[in-house]
């Protein structure tokens, strides 16, 4: 052999050598999806037999092993499903990194890595080609050997690739109809689902939100019109898109909604695939599940015409109604309204004097009220035959009831007119004008000081102002007619009893009047005078022991009669006063408002 | 003597309860109503299901009272089980309502009956002036201070379509009534009684299908006095 032959035999051999040796060994998968170009050192790591994509893999110390993963867990990201990994790592103690990506020739690892205390720990995601494997790295020797590991993953081809599962988004929507869109995964790894809207993410740099949209069905012709494209979809769908930079708009429809797409890095060709895939399914429920006991019978209508059907006047006829609950109450106090009436028309005034009377005494005074005027009147006529006039002025309140009334018809009109089909609106702005001028009447109402004058025969006998004051107690003063105060009448407020006071001009307490049932009294606070059930007696007291008594005579007019025995040294038109007062600050009504 | 007139004034206004209203109102009353559902809640448009209720509706119609009148019925997108009555003559059901029959034509049959017995016994206008007669008697009762409230009331009455349970159980035997009249075996004529027992999920207190209905049970328990009185009905023709 030659010199030359034998260094060309030396250099084919070391060549050879050299080629085994430089050569990469390639570990495929059982199923033949993923593959890696071992690098030196490298090998099969587990004498088993791995299925499908599972690949477990050695070198030296450190480890690989990658799975395939055929669907995230429904409603989870693949952000949420790293965050769950590292927080299994967190929990072991170990100081993981935050999420990096490493692009290699076929995949992208979506990662995060800590340093262990046999080197460098990694796991993520692998995407490869649109599909996802759970790789972790473990004990590498250093960022170098890691990265060589994602550079020699590949994708193979298959025969017939195992698609990841379908992953079926609903949008908000009735029950049963619901807009569902199917998206594979492995083109939208990222999918976030919320009720409103679903989002999908090509990791970071594409993204799609859909949502319904505040569009009206009417105006999506006309915008789209403005967006220059509109398509039809095979299954009926119409949508148009407008791009601008790399933002795509989107509209689509399916003819009773409106909903937006919003797309970033997204082609428009995708979202017409993607809208392609949706569709609205019936409203109405096929899936028939009778209720027991009629698990057997028939859900279907009977048809029409057909033998068992019976006019409806073969069937017993339905039970009148009866009246409903507002009726019969209000039906029950009108009873109770017309029966007091009748209780007081036809019960006799008792003429029994309580106490034995002086016959040169003016009492017992009888105070009957005279209606039909604007002012509040009386007349008061005493033992002797004298009739004296009461007079108080309440023209204000009338004024304020007026405007009230007023208000309720407008109000009324307003509402109710339109049910007749008749313009009411106009009755609405009356009806706020007259509540506000009862309101301005009701306040002057209460501003202004009440004043009762007492004539005999049109000369003024004596009267009563009351003090234009706030506290808590309203306070008279009694004057004669020249004008000099003979008395002062107070009345104390939150009593249980009403209470009535009359005091001399040097302020002594001189005589009192207080209701004579604190249960009445109660029961009138809260259900009104019931047409004069609930009125009291006053009792009149001067101090030590009841002498005289203001009662309430059963008469369909208010009217009362006032005795006292023992004459107080007091003179009898102050106490008459007094007695009027408490009809005009607490009126007898025969019906029930509260006072 | 002012509020005495003010108090007969509105007395007589309670009064009028008694008497039905012109017809035009359920037309306008029932106008207002649909403006404030189609308001709140979105109609479906699905030819499928409009067709389907619009089929069993209109078949029950023409076992009523009132077989020449015309009805509508609107489908609203709402995850509430519920169904409204408005007086002019529109009768809306939820899709969750829709959804949870099942597929049950007769159950349906019932709810929208139900509905339509409301309608044709003008249940809406009754209740309005029941209402008007209630605030009334409160502003007798309670003078002003009840004053302004009680007005709002009256004006919010007019939207709203919740019944007395007279009034339900009325409806809920005009429901059998038709249904029977329709060729159904009586046996099944409380079955969306029974539907609505066994769904899933019950709407809310708010809704008012079944909040303002006596509870089911009782009402079971008067469709099938009723039944009973149509067997009884039937023994005694057959037997003359």
């Amino acid at each position: 052999m030659s010199r030359t032959r034998k260094t060309q035999l030396f250099c084919l051999f070391s060549l050879l050598l050299c080629g085994s040796a430089l050569r990469a060994e390639r570990f495929v998968s059982s199923d033949g999806n993923l593959a890696f170009d071992l690098p030196s050192g490298w090998r099969k790591s587990a004498a088993r037999e791995l299925k499908e994509s599972t690949i477990e893999l050695t070198g030296g110390q450190a480890r690989l092993a990658a799975y395939p993963v055929f669907s995230l867990t429904p409603g989870r990201s693949l952000t949420a499903q790293l965050e769950a990994d590292r927080t299994l790592v967190l929990n072991n103690l170990q100081r993981p990194s935050g999420f990096k990506q490493l692009s290699g020739k076929n995949c992208e690892y979506f990662y995060f890595s800590w340093q262990g205390f046999s080197g460098l720990n990694a796991m993520g995601y692998l995407n490869c080609g649109g599909k996802l494997f759970h790789a972790v790295i473990s004990s590498a020797k250093d960022f170098k050997e890691l990265s060589g590991l994602v550079y020699a993953a590949r994708l193979t081809a298959r025969k017939a690739d195992p698609d990841f599962s379908p992953y079926k988004i609903v949008t908000a929507g009735p029950k049963n109809s619901p807009v569902t869109f199917d998206i594979n995964t492995g083109e939208y790894p990222k999918i976030e689902a919320s009720e409103k809207a679903l989002r999908l993410t090509r990791f970071d740099n594409a993204e799609m939100q859909i949502g319904e949209s505040e569009m009206p069905l009417d105006k999506f012709d006309k915008h789209c019109e403005d967006f220059g494209r509109m398509a039809r979809l095979a299954n009926k769908w119409r949508f148009c898109c407008s791009s601008a930079s790399a933002k795509t708009d989107c509209f689509f429809t399916d003819e009773t909604r409106v909903y937006y797409a919003g797309a970033v890095n997204v082609p428009s060709e995708r979202i017409a695939v993607l809208l392609a895939s949706a569709k609205v399914t019936s409203i109405i429920n096929k899936n028939t599940q009778n209720a027991e006991p009629y698990a057997n019978l028939s859900t279907k209508l009977p048809l029409q015409g057909n033998p068992e059907e019976r006019p409806l006047s073969s069937l017993p006829p339905l039970a009148a109604r009866g009246m409903g609950t507002p009726i019969k109450l209000l039906l029950g106090i009108l009873g109770l309204a017309l029966g007091t009436l009748l209780l007081r028309m036809l019960l006799p005034e008792p003429d029994n004097a309580p106490f034995s009377l002086d016959p040169q005494s003016p009492y017992p005074l009888t105070i009957v009220r005279k209606y039909f005027s604007p002012d509040l009147v009386e007349e008061i006529t005493d033992s002797r035959g004298t009739v004296f006039t009461s007079r108080s002025s309440r023209k204000t309140e009338l004024i304020a009831g007026m405007f009230l009334l007023l208000f309720i018809f407008c109000a009324l009109a307003a509402i109710l007119l339109p049910l007749a089909g008749l313009e009411g609106a106009r009755f609405a702005g009356y009806s706020a004008l007259a509540l506000q001028l009862a309101v301005l009447f009701m306040l002057a109402a209460a501003l202004i000081p009440k004043q009762l004058f007492l004539y005999n025969n049109s000369q003024l006998v004596a009267y009563a102002v009351m003090a234009p004051v706030f506290a808590f107690q309203k306070t008279f003063t009694v004057f004669t007619s020249e004008g000099k105060p003979v008395a002062v009448i107070r009345r104390p407020l939150f009593r249980l009893r009403r209470r009535w006071i009359i005091a001399g001009p040097d302020g002594a307490d001189r005589l009192e009047m207080y209701e004579d049932l604190v249960i009445k009294s109660l029961l009138r606070r809260v259900f009104g005078q019931l047409w004069g059930l609930l009125r009291t007696d006053y009792v009149i007291s001067d101090g030590e022991a009841p002498c005289g008594i203001l009662r309430q005579n059963w008469a369909l007019s208010s009217s009362r009669t006032l005795f006292i025995g023992d004459e107080p040294e007091i003179d009898y038109r102050v106490v008459l006063l007094m007695g009027l007062l408490a009809s005009r600050v607490d009126p007898d009504r025969w019906y029930p408002w509260i006072s | 003597m002012d509020k005495l007139i003010l108090a007969l004034g509105l007395v007589f206004l309670t009064g009028c309860s008694q008497i039905s209203l012109p017809d035009r109102t359920d037309a306008q009353l029932g106008k207002k109503i649909d403006e404030s559902l189609r308001r709140d809640f979105k109609p479906v448009s699905d030819a499928e299901s409009v067709t389907y209720i619009t089929r069993i509706g209109e078949r029950v119609g023409k076992h009523t009272e009132q077989p020449d009148r015309k009805f509508e019925f609107v489908i609203l997108q709402s995850d509430k089980i519920n169904a409204f009555a408005s007086p002019a003559g529109t009768v809306y059901i939820t899709t969750e309502l829709l959804y949870n029959m099942k597929g049950d034509e007769i159950a349906l049959a019932g709810v929208l009956g139900h509905e339509m017995g409301h309608i044709i016994k003008r249940h809406a206008a009754e209740k309005l002036l029941n209402r008007a007669g209630f605030r009334s008697l409160l502003l007798f009762w309670g003078g002003d201070r009840f004053f302004a409230g009680a007005l709002a009331q009256t004006a919010n009455d007019l939207l709203s379509v919740d019944y007395s349970r007279e009034m339900e159980k009325e409806s809920d035997l005009c429901a059998v009534r038709y249904l029977i009249s329709m060729g159904v075996n009586p046996a099944d004529a409380d079955r969306f009684l029974v539907r609505l027992e066994n769904m899933p999920q019950m709407s809310p207190p708010s809704t008012r299908f079944l909040d303002d209905h006596p509870n089911l049970e009782l009402r079971r328990a008067n469709v099938a006095d009723y039944i009973q009185q149509i067997h009884s009905s039937d023994r005694r023709q057959r037997t003359q």
